[in-house]
């Protein structure tokens, strides 16, 4: 991945976690609108954060 | 370690604090060497299956070497940002040697303590971590960095600011998004 790309990536991701469930939703649509891709990137990255926490803690 | 050696690590620590990239270089064995020998130690204490504490032994390697009142916090942070880099390096080697003995290929010599650190089943997940980080660091490397100081080094939102150089609220969302990616990464490859 480029490093640009993965700049916009975390930008949306880090925004979106500073939101409520309904609000992101809106955000997702407007930022990444026409960028199924981006998405894509921000909504797998989301969900795997609900998961690792458990996971990290685990490892250590 | 005697008073002197004492005196001579802190006064490298404190000068590595303020610029001087030559004392890194002359404190850095002197670190490796005793993380590795306060690793080996508690190995053998560590029952089977049990994970070791990094934060503890990195905390252990520093009251040893280093004179408590002659540094800062920031000293101290500088300190277990180096010590977080080793200790990765020596788990991950730990792991590695587990998982070439589990899969019977070539001979790799595993003590008895070394197969203590890690159960088995952590074993692949360090290996794997450690390869995620690598590539995290490829296109990210401060956020690589975040993971290193926290998970290897036991160092908090605040130290790690330090040490990196930016705010702790940064580090906060930088360790969110890397461990998002990080797991995710892992998935993947197991």
């Amino acid at each position: 991945m480029k490093p640009e790309r993965w700049q916009q990536i975390s930008a949306v991701f880090q925004e979106a976690m500073t939101l409520t469930a309904n609000e992101r939703v809106k955000f997702l649509d407007e930022k990444c609108a026409g960028d199924f891709d981006l998405r894509n990137e921000v909504e797998s990255l989301l969900d795997s954060h609900k998961k690792a926490g458990k996971v990290f803690e685990e490892l250590q | 370690m005697s008073n002197s050696s004492i005196v001579q690590m802190t006064q490298l620590l404190v000068d590595w604090s303020n610029g001087d990239k030559e004392a890194l270089d002359k404190l850095m064995p002197f670190v490796y060497q005793e993380l590795h020998r306060l690793a080996h130690l508690y190995m053998r204490k560590e029952n089977a299956g049990h994970a070791l504490q990094t934060t503890a032994l990195v905390n252990e390697a520093y009251m040893k070497l280093i004179d408590q009142n002659r540094v800062q916090w920031q000293n101290r942070a500088h300190f277990f940002a180096i010590a977080s880099q080793m200790m990765r390096r020596i788990l991950v080697d730990y792991a590695r040697k587990k998982l070439y003995a589990k899969r019977g290929g070539e001979t790799v010599h595993v003590s008895l303590d070394e197969a203590l650190i890690l159960s088995n089943e952590k074993a692949p997940d360090l290996v794997i971590l450690d390869e995620a980080l690598t590539n995290l660091a490829e296109m990210d490397e401060r956020r690589s960095r975040v993971v290193e100081l926290r998970f290897f080094g036991g160092l908090t939102v605040d130290e790690t600011a330090e040490v990196l150089k930016v705010s702790s609220d940064t580090v906060l969302r930088d360790w969110a998004l890397a461990k998002a990616w990080l797991y995710r990464y892992m998935s993947n490859e197991t």
